[in-house]
């Protein structure tokens, strides 16, 4: 008999073992499942998040076509005097390169854009970027340009009447001296790959002369 | 059988402890006394109330602005018994330091990746024996500290996100503004605040736990601060919550509650803002309907408490007094003492109230302004220079 308790002692630990063994394996499985899940989802998202930038880069990018730039006056820093948008393009040799933020804009989508930028400008010196900004507050745009002026040709303008601006994002395109926009693109925060593409398309496209020669451009025009 | 028996019921309570939960941190929530504020909205001040009959005086401090010294926009502004500290986290990215006549002392402005250098500068503190700055660097969750030349000392790791953090002794005083990337939860809540104990990096008290919302930007905040009541105890109400709460070195606790009846908000505020597709529209929505209050840009000196609360889309004015319990609940104000300055505290020191003026207004003004600010002022003011300090001072009520 008490062989028998013993054995059923025994076999009833044994039993109980296995099934905690069991639970944790099952409670693996579902965690790791959990984890998949949540993949699957952020994936889809991702895509559905990219598939609609992408559309509404195409959008921009026909609209804004359709249109030319309003010659505006644009203030520039540290001086209270203003520049006509028609002015400064055509002060130079090719088009420019313009990225145009508000202040209302989201900050990590403009810090990471202005990076990328910033990478163009140290590896191609002679290169010179255009920034848009559009701080309401006069200041903020001074305090703005006197940190970033080393990198950038930086403009202010409150408000630019563009179909572009619209959106509450930042945004490149490229103007030349009949003020007509082209090449507008919407960078998508969190994934530079399409703005590193877009930035070396803009590349080939109008800095296509090596850098020599593209500098001694720039200095003779100057 | 007995043995048996015995064995069997060690066997049941061995599982039973096998199956209590590893990992939850339950917080020891002292529960002291809690005083009440009682907000009617309906008793609000609707005329207009004069600044005459709410403060003694008005006092200014003009910073200097010069090229290097242009701030763009002031995210916080700290105040100690020797100088001002001034955040511009986007704009400049700098930390401006003055002393309390509003003379320069330091700029420091070190955006980057490398040592000593932030990306994401969400808070600053000073530490007065060791007149160190500190910066919180989000992103890579660090502190870091600066001397009053703007040289680097060292970088200290927090292990939790936060966005503003605060010394408070021998630990620190961190507020999330309801991230809840921490995993610090309890009942599938998530603690808002957390004191930490410096040394050893490990939780000492938590607190303002909430219901994860479904993204972040749905409750936007704007933005809570600690606000020092002496060396080593510090007051915050974060936003979306009634709760006023301390931080001592050892614990973070209920102080004070706002209550304003069936109108305060509660948990069915952030139930909704869970739900699978919330935004920030439809929640502002669900609020209004609901005529709920949210009290917001708190601050807590010694004797005095001043704060906001929207209700139904308008934003309404309140100042309390601690000790004698009367309060000005006020709807609009009417500036009949410089006819410039606005009344929007950022800070608090020594039952002060400390506001921004802007030098623009200032200067387009200066003409009709010549009796009642100081000449020097009107004198040295540029059109598009840096924020003039306001200072006032409260009557006692």
């Amino acid at each position: 008999m008490k062989k028998l308790v013993y054995l059923l002692t025994i076999f009833v630990i044994v039993l109980l073992g296995f099934n905690v063994i069991l639970l944790k394996k099952h409670q693996e499985i579902k965690a790791q499942n959990m984890l998949l899940i949540d993949k699957y989802n952020k994936l889809s998202v991702r895509e559905l998040r990219t598939s609609s930038i992408l559309k509404k880069n195409i959008i921009f990018h026909h609209a804004a076509e359709a249109a030319y730039c309003p010659d505006i006056q644009l203030k520039k820093p540290k001086t209270n005097s203003d520049l006509k948008l028609s002015a400064l393009v055509n002060n130079s040799n090719e088009p420019l390169l313009f990225f145009r933020f508000k202040e209302t804009d989201c900050d990590a989508c403009v810090q990471q854009a202005l990076k990328l930028l910033k990478k163009i400008t140290e590896q191609s010196p002679g290169r010179r970027i255009t920034i848009l900004s559009g701080y309401k507050n006069v200041r903020q745009f001074y305090a703005y340009a006197d940190n970033e002026s080393k990198s950038f040709d930086i403009y202010n303008v409150d408000e630019l009447p563009v179909i572009p601006e619209t959106q509450e994002s930042p945004y490149f395109f490229v103007l030349n001296g009949d003020l007509a926009m082209k090449n507008v693109f919407v960078p998508m925060k969190g994934d530079m790959e399409f703005t590193v593409d877009y930035l070396e398309c803009i590349s080939q496209k109008y800095w296509q002369c090596g850098h020599e020669h593209c500098n001694h451009a720039h200095n003779h025009h100057h | 059988m007995k043995k048996a028996r015995t064995i069997i019921l060690l066997i049941i309570i061995f599982f039973i402890l096998l199956s209590c939960r590893k990992g939850e941190y339950i917080s020891s929530d002292p529960m002291p006394r809690i005083d009440t504020i009682w907000i009617n909205p309906a008793e609000v001040t609707t005329s207009r109330v004069t600044y005459s009959s709410l403060f003694d005086k008005i006092e200014y401090i003009q910073i200097p602005t010069d090229s290097n010294y242009l701030i763009g926009k002031v995210d916080k502004l700290l105040v100690t018994d020797d100088y001002f500290f001034v955040m511009d986290r986007k704009i400049s990215r700098s930390v401006f330091v003055f002393d309390r006549q509003g003379n320069k002392v330091v700029r420091i402005n070190k955006t980057g990746n490398g040592p000593g250098n932030y990306i994401d500068m969400r808070d600053i503190t000073f530490d007065k024996e060791k007149q160190e700055i500190q910066i919180r660097e989000y992103m890579r969750k660090k502190l870091l500290y600066y001397n009053l030349d703007g040289n680097f000392l060292r970088e200290f790791d927090i292990p939790y996100n936060s966005l503003r953090l605060q010394p408070v002794g021998n630990s620190f005083a961190l507020c999330t503004d309801y991230n809840s990337g921490n995993k610090l939860n309890r009942s599938k809540k998530h603690a808002d605040l957390i004191l930490l104990d410096a040394d050893k990096k490990t939780i000492l008290s938590t607190a303002n736990y909430f219901i994860p919302p479904f993204a972040k930007a749905v409750v936007i905040t704007s933005e809570a601060q600690f606000s020092r009541l002496n060396d080593t105890l510090y007051s915050i109400k974060p936003d979306h919550c009634n709760i006023v709460y301390h931080a001592t070195p050892n614990e973070i606790y209920p102080a004070y509650r706002i209550d304003f009846g069936s109108y305060s908000i509660d948990d069915r505020y952030w139930q909704k803002a869970a739900e699978e597709g919330m935004t920030y529209a439809k929640i502002d929505e669900y609020s209004n309907n609901l005529g709920l209050c949210e009290s917001f840009r708190f601050l807590e000196g010694e004797n005095f408490m001043s704060f906001v609360y929207k209700q139904y889309g308008e934003v309404y004015n309140v100042l309390y007094s601690k000790k004698t319990k009367n309060m000005h609940h006020i709807e609009k104000y009417q500036n009949d003492i410089d006819m410039v300055s606005m009344f929007y505290p950022i800070a608090i020191y020594d039952d002060k109230l400390y506001c921004l003026l802007s030098s623009e207004d200032v200067y387009n003004m200066r003409e009709h302004l010549a009796d009642v600010m100081p000449k020097e002022i009107l004198n040295n003011v540029e059109e598009f220079g840096n924020p003039i300090i306001s200072i006032f001072t409260l009557k006692p009520f």
